[in-house]
């Protein structure tokens, strides 16, 4: 059983351990306050009985919980500082004699703009508001003190490093030097205080007036990979700088997060809800605990309406900004629709809570986060029913919960794994509720499905070649990141379930999940599975592996184009003239009403460089249809038929298999053209441009 | 109500002239055309067979739609710009018409309305030019002024206020643009009646006259332009009902929304002349004009009216 101390201190003596006069942590007083405190709470403890402990949420734990946070931490709404104290015990997960840490300090991408993430995002990202000339716009993450408990203090052992790029001015991650190696499967335990001032949010994280969206707000150990998880062939630090593209990767663990701000808060948080104390100074704590999470971030705000709800075991609370409060079940419909698929189709969500934040719109920036069991969503006044914003967002973040959280992939070096998988489950579940031609938007008869969308992304793009999806987030440096990493790797997996079969597909994802949830695979570990399920399932039909497909469409950068080149219906000569028949001349008959035979041809053209195995649909002028199967591999395929009847039209992939075909119009062709497309769209130019002129000539 | 009296007479005016409206409409029509039969045979030629296209015949079609314009635009973008160069050449032609049609609510010693059209066209031209580039000044910076004042007041609330606020803030930036958008145009309206009335070429006083003339019956001149604005919106709204009826998903269909198109079109164009009928005939109804040209004068109000 765990059981926090910071809590119990914090429920017996309430405001005592915070300073009265400047309203947050002082560290010397923090030690005075501990000693006297611990020995009236051991004398306590035994009436301190169980409702005031931390409620174990997993009998057993669900992942390797590699560290386990203890964080006290107090909101100062005015400075938005938050002045904490973080007991953090991490257990060397491999063989070796670690003698570094690495932590992520990630408020410090915000302190100015020589950051890695300032330079990377030009200073924007996706929010607005931000003022570089105030002070309180800036943010950033002070470690004031580190040491180990029972040992050596190690304050001045850190030192900023920049594994990524070099960037001497980044400060985002830092690498602490250990006098004595931690061994294999002990338990080292630190004390971290720690001052982060949140910035005005323009990106993920920070405040908007009192408005507040804490994420990457405390010291956080880096993943030590070890022979066995993902690439790694020898022990080392897997502790990358905050990207403008990416910034999760983290190992497993259980958190107690103690949070103090004024009592007019309304909070939320990763986790669930331990208590909530009232102290003498008008401020509450709320204790939160979260187990088998990679992460913990929290909200809060006195203008919340919070809404609760239940999805089978799931409790759902729902943080809405009062001006969205008529969007409460397009929030809350969209979170169960989400619960409900991946339950059905991926695996099970196992945390107990979900926590759905809905930003103010001078906070959007925060908006359309991930965290685990905590998500932000987004939305604006009196949104059109027709605009999936809410329901999308709600969908996309909520099922970051499967890929970053519980598979927990490395973002920064495999962020498809996360972003784009994330995608193609969006699109199945955005499609399946809320309909394949409108869950992306449907108003004045302009329609899209989230599919069709997220397609368009990708072969829209002006240059589709740009790059492959297989890179690191931040080398995307001449853009294409998201066009890749969530879109085109979104057509990539429905592709691959077109070749395979929605049920194989399923158990490819199923597999997948179950096998490697709580562990970081990576992407050769889905290959992996793909190819066992596949060869299970289908034998040998696409050879041995299905390695040649992702070396086609993750790992290389061409586009895949298929093009039904020409269709020719010739009509076969009958012989005129005469002939001989027992020695006389006879002129070959007039078969006037005769129908004639013709040799048809349809031509295929591969025009990318991906070849994917391809469906020809042929109709004839009799009603048959033919259906070729080409391997796709040569640059051109002819078929031929003779018979009475001719080709009308043929279609290249007719089932709609490869939406990786960058160029759908050309899959088509028939030889009885109608022309009523045209002639409607020439008929509305025309009206259009008499419009413009008319509206023009108003000027005047 | 003088106001209703002066629809009544615009009516009758712009119905007397309804040939002089049709061949305006005509030039619409054949600008429009040109662009029309480019497309369509540009379509036909290179895409007639690609029957992924058909599907945009019956409903719009997200993917098709762009992948069309990811492969194809290049070959749309010449029409678009081809529509902008129409649009530009009938604003000359606007220009151009407004002192023939005005010649003609004057009254003209030429029998022929189209000789009188197009003599009065000929006559005014560069004055109404003058005063078309004087008034597309003032539109623009106008537009300026209120869109940096609005957006300064947007910016600073947006980091402060709440949605219903912004909202409003967005509305009343809207609305401001408008109302100046419709007073210098109604402005405009009468610097060119004065300009025809009184045969003068001084533009700048036409203006300033037309301007008081405005602002003192503002609430009149602006009633009268704003109801007669309502006609093409509703004409819209209308249009939008028919073409969901019909639908245009086959070639009757085509067709039938063609001749709706077409009426909707020539309607709206006569209603921009009854507008400036009714106009002509509110400014003199409450004029009392001395001997001298009243550009040279003050506008004397007849208050009695």
């Amino acid at each position: 059983m765990k059981f926090s101390f910071e809590f119990m201190l914090t429920f017996v003596y309430g405001t005592m351990i915070l300073e009265p006069e400047s309203n947050h942590y002082h560290h010397n007083r923090y030690v005075r306050m501990k000693i006297k405190t611990t020995l009236i709470t051991v004398l306590l403890i035994p009436l301190l009985c169980s409702p005031l402990r931390a409620q174990i949420i997993f009998k057993q734990p669900l992942s390797q919980r590699v560290c386990n946070y203890d964080i006290s931490v107090k909101l100062d709404p005015e400075k938005k500082i938050l002045d904490g104290k973080e007991i953090l015990k991490w257990k060397n997960p491999s063989k070796d004699n670690v003698k570094e840490l690495q932590f992520h300090l990630y408020l410090n991408a915000f302190k100015n703009t020589n950051s890695t993430f300032m330079k990377e995002s030009g200073g924007e990202h996706r929010g607005f508001g931000f003022n570089e000339t105030k002070k309180e716009s800036w943010g950033y993450v002070d470690v004031l003190s580190m040491k180990r408990i029972g040992g050596e203090d190690l304050t001045t052992k850190i030192k900023f490093i920049q594994p990524d790029d070099s960037n001497k001015d980044d400060q985002t991650v830092i690498s602490v030097l250990l006098d004595k190696p931690v061994s294999p499967n002990e338990e080292i335990v630190l004390e971290i205080i720690f001052k982060s001032k949140l910035p005005r949010v323009f990106a993920r994280t920070g405040f908007a007036g009192d408005y507040f969206l804490a994420g990457q707000w405390y010291p956080k150990i880096g993943v030590y990979e070890y022979p066995g998880i993902r690439y790694a062939e020898k022990g080392q630090w897997n502790c990358h700088q905050f990207h403008a593209n990416s910034e999760f990767y983290a190992d497993f663990a259980a958190y107690d997060v103690n949070i103090t701000l004024p009592s007019n808060f309304i909070v939320g948080a990763t986790g669930v809800l331990q208590s909530k104390i009232n102290n003498k100074d008008g401020t509450s704590t709320h204790h939160y605990r979260a187990e088998d999470v990679i992460d913990f971030a929290w909200t809060a705000s006195p203008y919340y309406k919070v809404v609760n709800d239940q999805w089978h075991d799931v409790k759902i609370k729902l943080m809405v900004q009062p001006e969205h409060f008529d969007q409460t079940e397009r929030y809350i419909g969209s979170l169960k629709a989400a619960l409900e698929y991946f339950d059905k189709n991926l695996g099970k969500y196992p945390y107990t809570t979900i926590t759905v934040v809905d930003p103010p719109l001078n906070a959007i920036g925060s908006g359309g986060m991930e965290y685990p069991t905590f998500i932000t969503g987004g939305t604006i006044w009196n949104l059109q029913e027709g605009l999936k914003l809410p329901e999308r967002v709600t969908v996309h973040e909520f099922g970051h919960n499967y890929f970053m959280a519980l598979l927990a992939t490395n973002e920064f070096e495999e962020a498809f794994l996360d972003e784009g998988f994330n995608q193609y489950y969006e699109t199945r579940i955005m499609d399946k509720y809320y309909g394949e031609k409108t869950s992306f938007i449907n108003c004045f008869g302009f329609h899209a499905g989230d599919f069709e969308f997220s397609r368009q992304g990708y072969v829209g793009m002006r240059n589709p070649k740009l790059a492959e999806i297989y890179r690191k987030s931040w080398d995307y440096t001449v853009g294409g990141y998201g066009s890749f990493t969530y879109f085109k790797t979104a057509v990539m997996l429905k592709t691959l379930e077109g070749l395979v079969g929605l049920p194989t597909m399923d158990e490819i994802m199923k597999t997948y999940f179950e096998r490697w949830k709580f562990k970081h695979p990576c992407v050769k570990d889905f290959i992996a599975i793909v190819n066992e399920v596949v060869n299970k399932n289908l034998g040998r039909k696409f050879g041995d592996n299905m390695n040649w497909f992702f070396d086609e469409t993750l790992y290389g950068s061409d586009v895949c184009d298929y093009k039904l080149a020409s269709i020719a219906n010739i009509e076969k000569g009958r012989a005129k003239g005469l002939y001989d028949s027992s020695g006389v001349k006879k002129i070959y008959p007039d078969k006037k009403n005769d129908k004639p035979n013709y040799e048809s041809h349809v031509v295929v053209h591969r025009l990318g460089e991906v070849k994917l195995p391809v469906e020809v649909l042929v109709h004839f002028d009799n009603g048959k249809e033919v259906l070729e199967n080409w391997d796709g591999q040569a640059r051109t395929v002819e078929y031929k038929y003779d018979g009475k009847s001719k080709v009308v039209w043929a279609k290249v992939d007719p089932s709609y298999k490869i939406p990786l075909d960058v160029n759908l119009i050309n899959n088509t062709l028939t030889t009885e053209p109608e022309n009523g497309v045209f002639d409607k769209y020439a008929t509305q130019i025309l009206f259009w441009v008499q419009n413009v002129m008319l509206s023009l000539s108003s000027l005047f | 109500m003088n106001i209703f009296k002066s629809y009544l007479e615009g009516f009758k005016k712009t119905s007397v002239i309804t040939r002089v409206v049709t061949i305006v409409y005509g030039v619409t029509l054949l600008l429009g055309l040109i662009l029309a039969f480019t497309f369509n045979s540009m379509m036909t030629k290179n895409l007639g067979g690609r029957f992924a296209l058909y599907d945009l015949l019956h409903d719009f079609n997200f993917t098709i739609y762009y992948d069309f314009m990811n492969h194809y635009g290049d070959m749309v973008k010449p029409l678009l710009s081809a529509m902008v160069w129409f649009g530009f050449f009938y604003f000359f032609f606007t220009v151009f018409f407004s002192g023939g049609i005005l010649k003609l609510f004057e009254g003209s010693s030429i029998r022929s309305k189209s000789q009188a059209f197009f003599a009065g066209s000929a006559k005014f031209f560069f004055r109404f030019l003058r005063l078309g580039i004087y008034i597309l000044i003032f539109q623009v910076i106008v537009f300026a002024i209120i869109a940096v004042g609005f957006s300064s007041i947007f910016n600073r609330s947006l980091p402060v206020s709440t949605e219903p606020k912004l909202f409003t803030i967005l509305v009343v930036w809207a609305a401001a643009h408008v109302i100046f958008f419709i007073f210098i145009s109604i402005v405009s309206d009468y610097a060119k009646i004065l300009l025809v009335k009184e045969d003068s070429k001084k533009v700048w006083r036409a203006i300033w006259s037309a301007f008081k003339f405005t602002v003192k019956k503002l609430y009149l001149t602006f009633p009268l332009y704003i109801i007669l604005l309502i006609v093409p919106v509703l004409l819209f709204g209308g249009y939008f009902f028919i073409e969901g009826f019909v639908g245009m998903t086959n070639t009757p269909g085509i067709l039938i929304m063609f001749f709706v198109q077409q009426i909707f079109i020539w309607t709206r164009l006569f209603t921009k002349v009854w507008i400036l009928g009714s106009e002509h005939d509110l400014f003199f109804s409450y004029l009392v004009i001395r001997s001298k040209p009243i550009i040279t004068q003050e506008i004397l109000l007849d208050e009695s009216l």
